[in-house]
């Protein structure tokens, strides 16, 4: 077997057997026989500094993957390797511009590979680029129909930010799927944002234990990400169920009776009546009844839009904040990326 | 003014006001160019001339500052800067030439209000309505309260950055009582542009009230009347300026914080019976802090600064004419202020043997 080729092999049997990280001697020695495979070989490059990000020596990884893209900019393997080990930060907000920039980079270079673009849904979502990232998520699903984590982001970017309550469903149904596919138990936390949006709080409630279960209550490791995920979910709560102003939650959402949307809406009506009551004196001041009709249409459209723009900033840059951590530490980097950064054996 | 002397204004070869130092003939002159202003056969451009005098090209303010000196020593008469700040607020001088005055008097106590309106009230000339504004909350929290800074933070507040809780606290002050002339004058001028019928004639009233013990001073009158005419001429089209620009406000933006102070309060698990293990809370206490998402949504407009974005609303012509409006009502508001400080100073120099003739007359007093 070649050099390479055992390394690759190393490595992932040493994600195989994952348990809160990578097996550490197994992934050390791939690390070693990646350096082995050859300097200054890309594959190889990435494939050492994948190793040792997963080892723990994330900056090393980030150093090694840059020298990478500088020895090959048109390879998409390290851009890719970069926006992992960035959306596998503890704190994924704070890189989520170098894991967009880095993945929107192996997008043009690898275009129609769905691992590429859910992973860019997620650097995008973490970024507050939501219009993007929902069209990086829906394209991942039309690449592969049965990715639940693009379904899940999809679902989430729908529901948060498009204001569309039956994605609540796709996130429930979603995590019992992923569950049964061998996903972690984190995949809880999309349900629990489905069941807290249609009022099923007690469901909501269960989901996000099952979220946290496997993560011990104390542990200095792990309790950080229990705090995210409880931190998040205490923020659902007060942006309530639904999405903004629909229903019981209009009032509420504009700032109650006295609020400045209130007054403006009952001033611009009010304003109407006394033009429709003097329109000649209208005429005079050059003001009209249907400019204030647009002025109240755009109004309302322009609340509820900026309304669902600064929820998602809240709940889904929030879920991003809690549920990407999480994802990172109970589960490896998926096959299907290692496959995007060349780390693959060629069989014949 | 003859050729001469106008030639040497345009030149920057004048002597400013107190040029020549803080005494009896110094007074008299400044007196005299205060009166010859506002006189029935002052030139067309006597507002103008006399703001020039109020500072020179190389000296700035000095001469004012040793005044400033002179008044707080008491080696000259405090009814002496009164008069200077009145009327730089009286001629209608731009936000920096009134606070170039302001400046230099304010280490005067009993100027202390007025510098600080004159210095905080405006904006409007240099786009810097923030800045004021974030001066005027800072001058509203000072201990004691002053009242006229409040009127004019609630102003900006409502005019500005159309937030109705403004208009509300303009009301109760208003109806309180208490407030001198101007401030009610400003206060009533927000009613005007919320719609308010009434509006038009109590600030004709206030106006006339406060310009009445100087009928000495014709022109501060007739200018005064003259810009309320411009500046009250078409109640609707302002009014409608005002609510597109108050529609165009990030409204969603409010709701961020509701939901936040809503998760506040939220308790975790424990409110509901059964959901706690073994009686107690399962997970420990967590802190009050918002997540990272949460506090950069809330942060972000906290940082560019919320009157900001209030006030800069993309409906550009609507701002710019609510600004325009604003930039004359506050030039009016000054006059008025203004007009008040020339009677007090007028009366000073009353006091002090001046003799105060008619302000038709061409000649100082001496």
């Amino acid at each position: 077997m070649k050099p390479f080729d055992l390394a690759v092999v190393t490595l992932q049997e040493a994600i195989t057997g994952w348990n809160r990280g990578a097996l550490p001697g197994l992934v050390s020695r791939a690390a070693v026989l990646f350096d082995e495979a050859g300097r200054g070989v890309v594959p190889a490059v990435v494939g050492g500094a994948v190793a040792r990000g997963l080892a723990g020596d994330v900056e090393g990884a980030r150093r090694r993957l840059l020298d990478a893209i500088t020895l090959a900019p048109d390879s998409a393997g390290a851009y890719v390797a970069l926006g992992v080990f960035a959306l596998r930060d503890p704190d994924p907000l704070t890189r989520a511009s170098e894991a967009a920039w880095a993945l929107t980079a192996a997008r043009n270079l690898a275009p129609g590979v769905a691992c590429i673009e859910r992973m860019l849904a997620q650097a995008l979502t973490s970024a507050g680029e939501f219009m993007a990232a929902l069209q990086s998520a829906r394209y991942a699903l039309t690449l592969d129909p049965d990715d639940e984590e693009a379904r899940l982001w999809s679902a989430l970017l729908r529901l948060y930010f498009g204001g569309d309550l039956s994605a609540a469903t796709v996130l429930i149904e979603g995590a019992e799927e992923a569950e049964g596919r061998g996903r972690s138990a984190a995949q809880w936390l999309g349900a629990a944002a489905g069941q807290h949006a249609r009022g099923e709080f007690l469901e909501g409630r269960r989901a996000l234990r099952r979220a946290v279960a496997p993560m011990k209550i104390g542990h200095p490791v792990e309790s950080p990400m229990v705090d995210g995920a409880r931190r998040w979910y205490r923020e659902l709560r007060g942006f309530g169920p639904g999405v903004p102003m629909t229903g019981d939650r209009w009032l509420r959402d504009v700032g109650g009776a006295q609020s400045d949307y209130v007054r403006t809406r009952a001033a611009l009506t009010a304003f109407r009546e006394q033009m429709a009551a003097d329109p000649s004196r209208a005429k005079v001041e050059r003001v009209s009844p249907r400019e204030v009709d647009v002025a109240v249409g755009a109004l309302e459209a322009r609340t509820r839009r900026a309304m669902l723009e600064w929820g998602a900033r809240l709940i889904l840059r929030g879920f991003a904040e809690a549920y990407l951590p999480m994802v990172a530490y109970l589960e490896p980097p998926p096959i299907d990326a290692l496959a995007a950064m060349d780390l693959v054996v060629c069989d014949g | 003014m003859n050729a001469a002397e106008l030639i040497a204004l345009r030149s920057g070869r004048y002597v400013p006001l107190f040029g020549l130092g803080v005494g009896r003939p110094e007074l008299a002159r400044a007196l005299g160019i205060a009166q010859r202003t506002f006189g029935t056969k002052a030139d067309a451009r006597a507002l103008e001339h006399a703001s020039v005098f109020l500072t020179h090209p190389a000296l700035g303010a000095d001469a004012l500052s040793l005044l400033a000196d002179a008044v707080t020593e008491r080696a000259a008469p405090t009814w002496a800067a009164t008069l200077t700040l009145g009327l730089a607020g009286a001629v209608g001088a731009s936000d920096a030439l009134r606070a170039q005055v302001a400046h230099a008097f304010a280490g005067i106590p009993a100027l202390a209000t007025e510098v600080s309106l004159a210095l905080d009230v405006g904006g409007g000339d240099l786009g810097a309505w923030r800045e004021h504004y974030q001066r005027l909350r800072v001058l509203d929290a000072s201990a004691p309260p002053m009242r006229a800074a409040s009127v004019a933070r609630h102003w900006f507040d409502f005019v500005l950055a159309r937030r109705w809780h403004g208009l509300d606290e303009l009301r109760a002050m208003r109806a309180h009582g208490g407030l001198d002339a101007s401030s009610s004058w400003l206060a009533a001028s927000a009613d005007w542009i919320a719609g308010e019928e009434k509006a038009r004639s109590e600030m004709t009233d206030v106006a006339q009230t406060a310009l009445e013990p100087i009928q000495q001073l014709p022109r501060l009158v007739q200018t005064t009347a003259r810009e309320m005419v411009e500046l009250l001429s078409h109640p609707w089209t302002v009014r409608w300026e005002h609510l597109r620009c108050a529609a165009a406000r990030d409204h969603g933006a409010a709701s961020i914080r509701a939901w936040l102070h809503a998760a506040a309060e939220e308790r975790f698990f424990e409110d509901t019976p059964g959901e706690s293990v073994g009686g107690h809370a399962e997970f420990g206490e967590l802190g009050p802090e918002p997540s990272r998402a949460g506090r950069a949504a809330s942060e972000a407009r906290q940082l560019a600064g919320d009157f900001l974005l209030d006030w800069f609303v993309h409906e550009r012509e609507a701002r710019a004419a609510v600004d325009d409006w604003a930039r004359l009502a506050l030039r009016i508001y000054h006059r008025l202020r203004g007009a008040a400080m020339l009677e007090v100073a007028l009366r000073g120099a009353r006091e002090d043997g001046f003799p105060l003739g008619d302000a038709t007359s061409s000649e100082a007093p001496r």
